[in-house]
């Protein structure tokens, strides 16, 4: 694949699952970190991928953003487009998930979840 | 495709798996009410459902996305939030119905207290989710739900006028009455098409790891399987129209229905519907439970699904639990699960084109689909359903008002 | 910039003319590197952000055709609009 791909990020990576390497499911595409450089002429790039409840206020305005921010726990994760392998109709991330600091809603109610009898 | 036993134990257990609590109390309901004139209704629900199953096991076997993948990816953050609040509601109404049901039943059966039953009814669905591999828990509960097929016994030997019958199947409406029967035939649908069967149908491709080369048996299990169970509907509405509504019954409680074996075929029949409608209904919940959780899991991007295991997936694994939780804890509180079903049923109907419309809008993306994407056929279909499940979903709430829940 | 702050806004020509919102951004996807190529702005949109704007958009993960004004036509994102220049070939 030399030739880029025409994508709509709106579309087609926006709100998109994240997945690492080894399959796991590890959030969503909650919002993305542009690098405009308008005035210098220069391209505009995405340079990151942000998950978390801490973003979710960008995408709902208003108080009930915040308040949905508050309920999921307030954290998020930068998670550099470098780190991106592959978009398909998830976006493939190349590095795990633990690695990039994502996942860990679940790996904290994971011990909660071992201690329930035949677990 | 897999091995033609195997496929055929799969369609058995959609047949099975077909009828559930709302099934059983509106078609019921609506023989007791308008003899055979609604089956047509019923007809267009199972249509409906076929279409809008088969679209999903198809983008989840091609793209491996479930509904709500698919309802965050194109609703977006905002009104996906909506959508899965509106979804959320409607599916724990219809555990708590559920649930309520196999209580009731469980207490025909047994003649035990109430309460001393709905423990005994978490615990046995607790055990099935937590023991059983998803593909087992599905064939259990559906082969065991097969027993309905004594309504079908049931209904030919309370001989009806089947001429009336044939003339139920021609779209008609009741002039003495229409906007009760338009209530009720707003509820079959809602009834024949509840959403959580699509959410489950969706994710439950996803958990049996389906490809492309599974397609096949997507259309089998969803046009046979689901074909057939409509037959189910079709015997219940034809026992009640047969037998309640020439004698003025207004079946208000489940034993009621189960009356419309136990007067053509006795003891053995009551207990073949008992059964029968404790598992349809029981794997009912469990479907509806794990949909709960499966749409959560989807639309913030948690790990889930029974095939990854309790542990990797904790937080889907919480969201069963509680919810299961929580509906017998409504149940608990003495709410008439009957009168339950009919709000789950009829709040559903309000919201089926939230989570119709982004599937259908998935199934044409040829990114995602690829040769697999909706052809003509698909389309025409899924563009005349949309607008049926619109019109359904505007006309419920002040249909259901108008008539008092079809009082009159 | 965040994504979510850029769309949705106005986008205006330097002559002042109303070409519509900004409902989505179109990139060009390679190894290691998204870059963004344009803005896809129409006046309806709603019904644009589900992807329905014409029916060949039902068929891809971009839109086809549609209003996409190139990014080097950009002027300035300062504010709440996006201003472009008046020839934007």
């Amino acid at each position: 694949m030399s030739r880029p791909r025409a994508v709509d990020l709106a579309l087609g990576v926006l709100d998109h699952q994240l997945v690492d390497p080894d399959g796991r499911r590890c959030g969503k595409v909650d919002d993305l970190d542009l690098e405009l450089e308008v005035e210098i002429g220069e391209p505009a790039r995405v340079t990151a991928v942000l998950v978390g409840p801490r973003y979710w206020p960008g995408r709902v305005r208003g108080p009930i953003g915040r308040l949905l921010a508050r309920l999921g726990g307030g954290d998020g994760v930068k998670v550099s487009w470098d780190d991106v392998e592959r978009v398909t109709s998830a976006v493939e991330l190349a590095r795990p998930a633990s690695e990039l600091g994502l996942g860990r809603g679940d790996d904290r109610f994971r011990p909660l979840i071992e201690r329930l009898p035949w677990a | 495709m897999r091995p033609i036993f195997q496929v055929a134990l799969g369609i058995l257990a959609a047949i099975g798996g077909f009828v559930d609590i709302g099934d059983l109390v509106f078609n019921v309901a609506a023989g007791a009410e308008f003899g055979f004139s609604l089956l047509w209704v019923v007809v267009v629900g199972v249509v409906g459902i076929i279409v809008y199953s088969e679209m999903c096991g198809r983008v989840a076997a091609v793209s491996k996305r479930a509904v709500f993948d698919a309802v965050r990816e194109r609703l977006g953050f905002g009104v996906g939030l909506v959508a899965l609040l509106a979804a959320q509601l409607v599916t724990f109404l219809t555990l708590a119905a559920e649930v309520g049901g196999i209580a009731i039943v469980l207490q025909l059966l047994s003649d035990l207290p109430f309460l001393a039953l709905l423990p005994l009814a978490f615990l046995g669905l607790l055990a099935a989710i937590w023991f059983l591999e998803f593909e087992w828990i599905e064939r259990l509960f559906g082969y065991a739900g097969l027993c309905l097929i004594v309504f079908v016994v049931a209904a030919i030997k309370l001989e009806p006028d089947w001429s009336s019958v044939a003339h139920g199947f021609v779209p008609q409406i009741d002039t003495g009455d229409p906007l009760v029967y338009l209530y009720f035939a707003v509820g079959l649908l809602g009834a024949a098409m509840t959403p959580y069967e699509v959410y489950f149908y969706s994710s439950g491709a996803i958990e049996e790891g389906w490809t492309p080369k599974d397609l096949g048996l997507n259309r089998l299990n969803t046009f046979i399987g689901y074909g057939l169970g409509g037959v189910l509907s079709f015997a219940l509405m034809i026992t009640a129209g047969a037998l309640f509504l020439p004698q003025g019954i207004r079946p208000e409680l489940i034993g009621t229905v189960a009356l419309g074996t136990e007067v053509p075929l006795g003891q053995i029949g009551l207990l073949l519907a008992l059964v029968g409608i404790l598992f349809a209904v029981g794997g009912a919940a469990i479907d509806t439970c794990f949909s709960f959780a499966y749409n959560l899991a989807q639309f913030f991007g948690w790990e889930w699904g029974k095939y990854r295991g309790a542990a990797r997936a904790p937080r889907f694994t919480l969201a069963w639990l509680v919810l299961l939780v929580l509906a017998c804890g409504v149940i608990a509180t003495g709410i008439d699960p009957v009168m339950l079903t009919e709000y789950a049923v009829i709040f559903s109907a309000v919201a089926l084109p939230l989570t119709y419309l982004p599937i259908l809008l998935v199934a044409n993306d040829r990114a995602y689909m690829r040769e697999h994407a909706n052809g003509r056929l698909a389309n025409v279909f899924g563009v005349v359903y949309l607008l049926v499940i619109l019109f359904v979903a505007l006309a419920a709430i002040p249909l259901m008002l108008i008539t008092n829940m079809g009082q009159g | 910039m965040r994504f979510s702050d850029l769309i949705d806004r106005q986008v205006v020509t330097e002559s002042g003319e109303h070409l519509g919102r900004a409902f989505d951004l179109r990139a060009a996807l390679s190894p290691g590197r998204l870059e963004v190529t344009g803005i896809v702005v129409a006046r309806r949109g709603f019904l644009e952000r589900l992807g329905i704007v014409q029916l060949r958009a039902l068929r891809s993960h971009t839109r086809v055709g549609g209003d996409v004004v190139p990014w080097d036509a950009v002027v300035s994102v300062r504010g709440h609009r996006i201003v472009v220049r008046d020839d934007r070939s």
